[in-house]
């Protein structure tokens, strides 16, 4: 998942930023009936692939306000290709995110550590699921014990986390 | 990269994957709700198709994405061989899957050369069947005296890859492929049984080995029933050498053989009941009207999908080493998450299903 906790990263001073996300993140906090956290964070600023939305079809995304967005320019479809080129552990979804956060400077938010690496790379902005519960609880939207809670259901249904990140996160917490 | 290429190698992959699915360019522009002109500038080279465009067009033709964005050249460039019609279908899943199967290889940093029959073996003379099966087992280091439990296994160790999937013609147990720049790839379908994949797998190198011109392209197959008899000859003695029929039979004191000693030893063996009986037939340890009646017999209880005490497919784990070239790349963080699930055409929860099981285990 790659250090999150280092990710260089605060809502407050971002107001103007835009977010795209994998369809990981979406499907961890839909799944586990959060959705409301990244509405409320993510307020009329989120703005998803069309193809990362075909991963999603089976999630009734109705509730989550975001516009969709695809490649336009022929400049976007050789980068695409590029991006394939120079990182082949990428998916067609993953290439199509980066993309699409490369050229319309959007913040990528993913867990996945290759497409983490990747944006690091890329000079692409981007955080995960822990920095999105830490600024929950900083905007009192939960409590920290309530992080704990969401994030121990999102690892019991599907979501990956190593051992070592968790337990980082957890000691962070305490220091709210 | 010059800008021209990169359309050419995307209008290239367009002209091949309308081709490849039978459709004419005029159907394909009124589907895309574009001139003819347009789609032959997006053929040619001269504009580039738009992305929203190209998503579309990937599912008129059964095409990911990624298809355009390559060139395809040395991915198409297959030799197939069948004895059923294979439709177009399950080629264009078959051809994806063999690129898909040298994606991860080459992610893994696995050597992908080319493995040659030819190199190991100086002599292809359907005269010497049963010398040539011998001779394959001692070079793979099986000794003659034992049954190989996973022969797919034991293939893809020797530098042939297996794909198992499912089949839209059912009568195609298997087929196989060679490719000059990635060597032999088989194909077997998952609706056949454990017993008929393993053999139709050695039936399939039977065919590198003794019918190697036979895998070019638009080739019309002759004397294709004898053919398919070497196939089957071989198979039967690389699954079943004599050594080990008669050591098995001389350990277990088996003098008598009938119905129960044949499905004895089919399991011993992990052969079907048929291809057990036509092995001990050849071997003479029964005679015509033994064999002649126990193969009525086999023929009303068992089939390409059923088996008598057929091997449980839940313990042969299918595209076994594919699946663990991705797990091995997946944890070196060489994949993504989204990436398992394009490689295994499995949707993300699915993949991320699998991912659970790997840190569980």
């Amino acid at each position: 998942m790659g250090n999150q906790l280092n990710d260089d990263f605060n809502l407050f001073n971002y107001d103007a930023g835009k977010f795209s996300f994998d369809a990981n993140i979406i499907i961890d906090f839909f799944y586990n009936n959060y959705e409301k956290i990244l509405e409320e964070i993510f307020l009329n600023k989120i703005y998803l692939s069309s193809l990362i939305l075909t991963e999603l079809k089976a999630y009734n995304l109705k509730t989550l306000n975001f516009k969709e967005v695809e490649i336009t320019t022929s400049e976007g479809s050789e980068y695409f290709y590029l991006i394939g080129r120079k990182f082949h552990g990428l998916s067609v979804q993953d290439k199509h995110l980066i993309t699409i956060c490369k050229f319309n400077n959007y913040y990528c938010i993913t867990n996945d550590n290759l497409v983490r690496n990747v944006c690091a790379k890329e000079g692409i902005k981007k955080i995960g699921t822990l920095v999105i519960l830490d600024e929950a609880i900083r905007i009192n939207l939960i409590k920290a014990i309530d992080a704990v809670t969401i994030l121990d259901e999102m690892i019991s249904n599907g979501m990956y986390l190593s051992k070592k990140l968790y337990n980082n996160f957890i000691s962070k917490l305490k220091l709210h | 990269m010059e800008a021209k290429n990169f359309k050419e190698i995307i209008g290239n992959s367009i002209k091949n994957a309308i081709k490849s699915i039978g459709l004419k360019n005029e159907e394909v522009s009124k589907k895309l709700n574009i001139t003819r002109q347009t789609l032959n500038n997006y053929i040619n080279g001269s504009t580039l198709i738009d992305f929203e465009k190209l998503i579309q067009l990937s599912k008129i033709v059964n095409r990911d994405i990624d298809y355009f964005y390559r060139s395809n050249y040395e991915f198409s460039n297959y030799h197939f061989r069948s004895d059923t019609n294979i439709d177009n279908i399950t080629k264009i899943k078959f051809e994806e899957k063999v690129r898909r199967y040298i994606e991860i290889e080459e992610i893994n940093e696995v050597d992908n050369h080319p493995y040659l029959l030819e190199a190991i073996l100086d002599k292809f003379d359907r005269k010497f069947i049963k010398e040539i099966s011998l001779k394959i087992r001692n070079i793979w280091n099986i000794s003659y005296d034992v049954p190989i439990l996973n022969p797919i296994y034991v293939l893809e160790q020797n530098g042939i890859r297996i794909i198992q999937s499912g089949a839209v013609n059912p009568e195609t147990s298997g087929f196989s492929v060679f490719n000059d720049k990635y060597g032999y790839f088989i194909f077997l379908n998952t609706d056949s049984t454990i017993e008929r994949q393993f053999f139709t797998c050695v039936h399939e190198l039977a065919h590198f080995i003794f019918n190697k011109n036979d895998y070019q392209a638009d080739l019309k197959i002759e004397n294709k029933k004898l053919k398919e008899d070497i196939a089957n000859e071989f198979a039967g003695q690389f699954l079943i050498p004599t050594q080990a029929l008669r050591k098995y039979l001389s350990e277990k004191n088996l003098m008598e053989i009938d119905f129960d000693e044949v499905i004895e030893l089919k399991k011993y063996f992990h052969v079907s009941a048929l291809c057990m009986a036509k092995r001990l037939w050849k071997e003479k340890l029964i005679d015509d009207s033994k064999y002649n009646r126990l193969r009525q017999k086999l023929e009303k209880e068992i089939g390409e999908k059923k088996e008598i005490d057929g091997l449980e497919k839940e313990k042969y784990p299918v595209n076994f080493r594919f699946n663990n070239l991705i797990k091995c790349a997946f944890q070196k963080n060489r994949i993504s998450l989204s990436k398992i699930a394009e490689l295994e055409d499995i949707t993300l929860i699915e993949a991320r299903n699998i991912v659970k099981e790997w840190a569980i285990n």
